[in-house]
């Protein structure tokens, strides 16, 4: 194998190992209080080793991203197992959009606590490796219980990050965002244990092709594990009607974590575009459509909720986390037309918004820090000291966020509308473009309550913020918006080859289920290789 | 066997289930542990019940009965997260009493109240 061939595992690898270094490094900084010294150099070594951690890890995707361009799928077989029964870590283009993304995220959140958000305590860095250990490795798995297990990683790393920084707020979000994560987890392992039960595999492209042959009689039983999985996927991704904890949750986190939660929802609508195209697409006979008729609905009261809440919010933060929630609902409604130019528009809606939602909750969280005690509440408030640059940014994002041109809103929600079919074009077009322009009102109301509705030239009570020492972060985040908009067009075509390799199914199922080399010889006591031969119903089989 | 073990299943994740709609947090832990045992015990029972056989399969010994290994691991991968989460819900419970000053789960913020 060459050295390429190992990209998927060093993608998960590299976090685990930096996190457990950076681990360390805070454990050995604990002390007596008077060792402040001892402990900022061990903070700083943290920040060093986690920010090269991530550069590299930026690095990897990259060329993740150009290994996978031309079409090449990497199949990494742990152990080298022959399929199925090896647990495959499988990436294509989709899986290596979404790991670049999560890299570049990641980097710019852990730029943005380095500014000394990460100093409230000792574990910061290390969890937020593992955070990015438990995305890549969902985004990458081609084995369902896998998913199950990065699931947990990456939620167990944003339980302990979003209470991260004390205040009895985010504890009380914290209990019930935990509580709920917990039955979606139990759902999602009685839908994989049915699954299991019915069809004998786990390996994602194996179940897609027994799930074609399965018998009329069994069905049912997979298509309501199927609609379990919708259910567990929407909570993560917080779609109607499970998307309720999402505003408390997002506004109760500290700024760098929003920003990181960013991708959180995008790993629901990943697991429904990698679960529901394949294995319930038109071509699986009996089980075909499980969710066909929910997934746009759903997406588009989605959308329609988080306006209606962006509307109504009176806070700037909690307007953002609605942002979220209708930039989920516009990213379903764009996967539910089941069309491979609604795929590829969703694809490029995610990489749009995930930037943009990353960079407005660092924004909100520069514009709070400057109006004081005030915070985000939406009401006439002091002078900033930045409000010309923090207006501009204000400015742009919020252009981004309607979906007015020339920015990559205008472009993505285009593609949305361009790729809708003629028979769901009146419903989607009116909520689509109603929904952009209600924000759009709700956005320059906010913009002009921020910054033009000052209170006075008398300097507020209490004592005044000092000007942000970095936007670098959340600048760089909002250029995406400028760059994925003039560069439109290679993206798109990109985006384009991500949708037809993820409805080609057989060509996914050859290639995870066919050994790149010969399998090893079969040892004694192994199960034989064939697809059928093993984990089938034991009882049954027996004389 | 199977009844016992379908009813078992049951049970459990119904009590479960109605301990997690209580108002307060020790009843929701109780209840989200109750709701990860039933979905240990079910997660066992996909790979079928087989009583004394081994969880090998061997071919030269001709179709004999074996128990399914892969549900075993299952279950044991996920009784062990169970177990962090448990502790660390746990653990959440008892800050939030302490922070909050009650154990409802919408216990209203200090500074709402005052």
């Amino acid at each position: 194998m060459s050295v390429s061939a190992h990209l998927p595992v060093a993608m998960v690898a590299l976090p685990m190992l930096t996190a457990i270094v950076c681990l360390l490094l805070g454990a050995a900084s604990r002390g007596k209080d008077e060792d402040v010294l001892q402990r900022q150099r061990q903070r700083q070594r943290q920040r060093w080793i986690g920010g090269l951690s991530l550069l590299l890890l930026v690095g990897l995707s990259a060329v993740l991203l150009q290994q996978t361009a031309d079409g090449r799928v990497f199949v990494y077989r742990l152990a080298n197992w022959p399929s199925p029964f090896a647990i495959a870590l499988v990436v294509d283009r989709l899986s290596a959009i979404m790991v670049s993304l999560t890299a570049t995220l990641c980097l710019f959140v852990h730029l943005a606590a380095a500014r000394g958000k990460d100093a409230r305590g000792r574990f910061f860095h290390p969890l937020l490796q593992l955070q990015v250990m438990g995305l890549c490795g969902a985004f990458m798995t081609g084995d369902l219980f896998n998913l199950f297990v990065f699931f947990e990683i990456l939620l167990i790393a944003s339980y302990a990050l979003l209470v991260f920084g004390d205040g009895t707020h985010r504890t009380r979000a914290s209990l019930h965002y935990v509580a709920l994560n917990l039955v979606g987890s139990a759902l999602f392992l009685i839908a994989i244990g049915t699954l299991y039960g019915m069809l004998g595999t786990l390996n994602m492209a194996d179940l897609v092709a027994r799930a074609a042959q399965v018998s009329p009689a069994d069905a049912p039983v997979v298509r309501a594990a199927g609609g379990l999985l919708l259910v567990v996927f929407g909570l993560k991704a917080a779609i109607v009607p499970m998307g309720l904890w999402l505003p408390p949750t997002y506004h109760a986190a500290t700024t760098p974590v929003s920003a990181l939660f960013a991708i959180m929802t995008k790993v629901g609508v990943y697991a429904i575009i990698r679960i529901f195209i394949p294995m319930f697409g038109p071509q699986q006979g009996a089980v075909a459509g499980v969710a066909d008729p929910w997934i746009l609905g759903l997406g588009l009261a989605t959308l329609a909720l988080g306006t209606l809440g962006a509307l109504s919010a009176t806070e700037f933060k909690r307007m953002v986390t609605f942002l979220v929630v209708a930039s989920v609902g516009t990213q379903l409604t764009s996967v539910g037309l089941f069309t491979e130019q609604g795929l590829a528009a969703a694809t490029f809606y995610i990489v749009h918004s995930t930037f943009l939602t990353a960079a407005l909750f660092l924004l909100a969280g520069a514009i709070i820090h400057q109006r004081g005690e005030l915070g985000g509440r939406l009401s006439a408030g002091p002078v900033m000291y930045q409000g010309r640059l923090l207006g501009l940014l204000f400015l742009v994002a919020a252009l981004s966020a309607a979906g007015l041109p020339p920015l990559s809103g205008f472009v993505s929600k285009a593609l949305i509308l361009a790729a809708t079919p003629a028979a769901w074009k009146a419903v989607v077009w009116t909520v689509v473009l109603v929904t952009s322009f209600l924000l759009l009102i709700q956005l320059s109301r906010v913009g002009s309550v921020l910054f033009w509705n000052l209170a006075g030239d008398d300097p507020p009570k209490g004592p005044r913020p000092g000007p942000n020492d970095s936007l670098v972060p959340a600048v760089v985040l909002l250029s995406f918006s400028v760059v994925l908009a003039a560069a439109a067009g290679p993206l798109d075509d990109f985006t384009r080859a991500t949708a037809t390799q993820l409805y080609d199914r057989d060509a996914m199922i050859e290639r995870v289920m066919t050994d790149a080399q010969p399998p090893p010889k079969t040892r004694r006591g192994d199960p034989p290789p064939t697809p059928h031969g093993f984990a089938r119903r034991p009882g049954q089989e027996a004389p | 066997m199977e009844l016992v073990l379908a009813l078992g299943v049951g049970v459990v994740a119904a009590c479960g289930v109605y301990l997690l709609l209580r108002a307060r947090t020790f009843s929701v832990v109780l209840g989200l542990s109750l709701i990860s045992y039933a979905t240990n015990l079910f997660l066992f029972g996909v790979g079928r019940i087989t009583v004394g056989a081994p969880p090998i399969y061997d071919a030269s010994a001709g179709a004999v009965a074996y128990a399914d290994p892969i549900p075993q691991a299952l279950v044991l991968t996920a009784i062990v997260i169970g177990f962090a989460m448990t502790a660390f819900v746990v653990v959440l419970a008892l800050v939030a009493h302490q922070r909050l000053g009650g154990d409802r789960v919408d216990q209203p913020l200090p500074e709402d109240e005052a």
